[in-house]
């Protein structure tokens, strides 16, 4: 651990410094007013001041998976890249009215604790309770969280041929299914849908992301030529999706599906995975091929998570004005 | 091997067009709200049919197209349409601009403008996009003043500035402070850096007709051409009343355009709320000013001669045309979009001119940002700032100075 710590250079710092700047305007952009004034009740959170902490929490981790991640990757450039793409979803999401105090902020502050627990490669275990108590508190996180962890561990097995994280992966999915059910059959999935943005809207996103698609089809068609494991990443998208879907949460859908891609493909990048590293490469040289300012390619879905997903605020001089 | 450098910097500009027209489509598929706000709507009822009048030439276009299409074009549904072409044909003209912009200046130098102008393109479309500032006769007062740009680094029928200027007072008397300093700026420059009599007296002729006719005009807008405003009123009103959305028209705009009224009292919650967000906008906007101030004391500081130096305090000071718009109105939102876009369009300009100073500092500048671990964020950084407004600089400053500060207030009394 101290040895990881020394490697902090001053770059990381300035960048993280940085990030952390823009993690502030995030927030002061995609609070509503509603959420800073009024003294009500928020998704299944019932306080403020346990939503602001959570929130908070939520935001460490993050900063800690990004750290971990950088300290153990020799090109740091590619890691603030993956930082500032992960970001630009991951810091607007819980801080917008709509869904600002969603116990899904839980569940995702404790998948990263797995996550990091994973990447430094110690105390794997932990990842089974945090993952129950993350589904605890969040039943649905089964179809985003849990398949997030689990896609690490078989990496990690495929990666490191140890049959511990065959069986920490069993017993992630085990625990997870038992509490699923048990929150399931007494309290039933809380589904805090607000439709921030409508089918059409969704349609329209999905479309406009057509070139993210296609890089993602690039990316796993080599992925696949190296080993056919990398299928169930691909997989584990479908029920993460598909359910946001039918619980009409088409912003989560949108949030879901970038977060959990990028959070595994750092992870793997950071864990030394040869095939990804490797094909994450292929794909950055296409892109430079391509895109003549590569942070275009954060840029574009954020126009969309700030504009779209959390919304435009209503600034009361256009009340006033008329 | 001069053909090889040609097509690759034709290539390198295509991939870049091309990826400036998705940004572009997101930017405005994701800002644009569908809506002609009142103040936008009730500018077109005033045209010159009333007299000489300040901010009629947008309405008496459009008064044309009414007289020449075989359609009623007073109603709302038609101002809008009209917003929606008149928007399209600016954003057209834009990537017009960036593109002439591009293939002129040297290829070393490509990748610096390109992020220039990605920064200018990320405000200006959601600007002029979203609800607050769309069909915003500020669109006239750029393209005018871009045109106007174009012609002078060109070199091509550089008397039509006049025309342009005159057009750009027309459109709204604030022109003169807000953008006619990119015309004057570059034909200043020019006079300064022209080598023989003959350039000198273009120029400087072309400087002195364009700042007298300007502002000739704005004192006449301001002071005398609203005689007969209690005359027109009731008539302009009604029209008005059909061009805008739900007939709700902007009261304060036709009190103050045709009626003469000083309406500054009415503004003063509005300025407390200016000073509040221009205090936030520091904080906020700071990597930008610090970019920016260092950038211009490193061009002055490593200047040749005095000629050199003082050409480049020139352009710096250029902005202060803005000064009396800062202390004296209230659309700050509008000023900053109008700081931005001169100091960006003034060093394209100068890119274009392949003023060697210029292009020395700005790719020392961008060098030595991209250099840096944070260089990522500053390009993503813009699309929280955005858009800009008017009386509210944008809505992330909004909400410090309006929310926060008072929830903090509730905490710290």
């Amino acid at each position: 651990m101290k040895s990881l710590l020394n490697k902090i250079e001053k770059n990381d710092i300035k960048f993280y410094a940085a990030l952390a700047f823009f993690a502030m305007c995030c927030v002061c952009r995609f609070l509503g007013p509603m959420i800073i004034k009024d003294n009500i009740t928020f998704g299944l959170i019932e306080n403020k001041t346990k939503s602001t902490c959570i929130m908070c929490i939520y935001f460490f981790m993050f900063f800690v998976f990004y750290i971990l991640c950088t300290l153990l990757h020799e090109n740091k450039k590619k890691m603030y890249y993956l930082a500032s793409f992960l970001s630009v979803f991951a810091f607007p999401m819980f801080t917008s009215t709509a869904y600002f105090g969603s116990r899904e902020v839980y569940a995702w502050a404790i998948t990263l604790a797995s996550v990091v627990l994973i990447v430094f490669q110690n105390a794997e275990w932990l990842s089974v309770p945090l993952m129950m108590l993350a589904l605890w508190l969040y039943p649905s996180a089964a179809f985003s969280c849990l398949l997030c962890i689990s896609i690490l561990l078989l990496c990690q097995y495929k990666t490191k041929n140890n049959k511990k994280y065959i069986g920490v992966l069993l017993l992630n999915i085990i625990g997870g299914i038992v509490v699923f059910f048990i929150q399931a059959t007494t309290k039933g999935v809380n589904v805090n849908a607000d439709g921030s943005i409508s089918l059409k809207k969704f349609i329209v996103l999905v479309i406009l992301m057509l070139p993210y698609i296609l890089i993602g089809f690039d990316f796993f068609k080599g992925l696949l030529k190296k080993s056919k494991v990398y299928i169930l990443m691909l997989l584990a998208v479908i029920p993460m999706f598909g359910y946001d879907l039918l619980t009409r949460d088409y912003s989560r859908a949108f949030f879901h599906v970038f977060v959990y891609f990028t959070i595994v493909i750092m992870a793997q990048i950071a864990l030394k995975d040869k095939a990804i590293i490797q094909q994450v490469e292929s794909i950055e040289e296409k892109i430079t091929d391509y895109v003549s300012i590569p942070s275009v390619l954060i840029i574009y879905p954020f126009i969309f998570m700030t504009l779209w997903i959390s919304g435009f605020v209503v600034l009361p001089a256009e009340i006033f004005v008329g | 091997m001069l053909k090889e450098n040609v097509s690759s910097k034709q290539k390198e500009i295509t991939r870049f067009m091309i990826m400036l027209v998705f940004i572009g489509f997101a930017l405005f598929i994701a800002s644009y709200h569908d809506i002609v706000r009142s103040y936008n709507s009730t500018l077109l009822a005033l045209t010159y049919e009333y007299g000489f009048i300040s901010r009629a030439l947008l309405g008496t276009i459009y008064h044309f197209f009414d007289w020449l299409l075989p359609v009623d074009m007073i109603d709302y549904s038609m101002t809008l349409l009209f917003a929606q072409i008149t928007t399209a044909a600016f954003f057209l003209f834009l990537y017009w601009f960036v593109y002439l912009c591009l293939k002129k200046c040297k290829e070393e130098y490509l990748k610096p403008c390109e992020y220039l102008i990605l920064f200018m393109m990320i405000f200006t479309i959601t600007t002029h996009s979203a609800g607050y500032n769309f069909f915003r006769v500020d669109i006239m007062m750029i393209t005018v003043s871009m045109i106007g740009a174009l012609l002078i680094v060109y070199e091509k029928a550089e008397w039509l500035v006049i025309v342009l200027s005159a057009a750009g007072v027309l459109f709204h008397q604030g022109y003169v402070f807000m953008y006619f300093n990119i015309i004057l700026i570059l034909l200043f420059f020019k006079l300064l850096i022209a080598k023989d009599n003959k350039r000198r007296w273009k120029y400087g002729s072309l400087f002195l007709i364009s700042f007298g006719i300007g502002s000739v005009l704005f004192l006449y807008f301001e002071f005398f051409s609203r005689t007969n405003g209690a005359l027109i009123y009731d008539q302009v009103l009604a029209e008005a009343k059909l061009l805008a959305q739900n007939g709700a028209y902007h009261t304060g705009l036709l009190e103050h355009e045709v009626l003469g009224l000083n309406l500054d009292d009415s503004e003063d919650a509005f300025r407390r709320l200016n000073r509040s967000e221009f205090m936030i906008s520091l904080v906020l906007f700071l990597p930008y000013y610090t970019i920016g101030i260092k950038f211009f004391y490193d061009l002055i500081k490593n200047a040749v001669t005095k000629l050199d130096k003082f050409k480049y305090f020139v352009v710096l000071i250029g902005s202060l045309t803005m000064l009396p718009d800062f202390i004296l109105k209230v659309d700050y939102g509008r000023w900053f979009m109008a700081v931005m876009l001169y100091y960006i369009v003034v060093i394209l300009a100068l890119m274009m001119m392949k003023d060697e100073g210029m292009e020395r500092q700005l790719k020392k500048t961008f060098d030595s940002i991209a250099s840096k671990s944070w260089s990522f964020l500053l390009m993503i950084y813009p699309v929280l700032l955005v858009p800009l407004c008017d009386v509210d600089i944008n809505p992330i400053i909004n909400f410090i100075t309006t929310e926060m500060i008072d929830v903090m207030l509730t905490y710290f009394p």
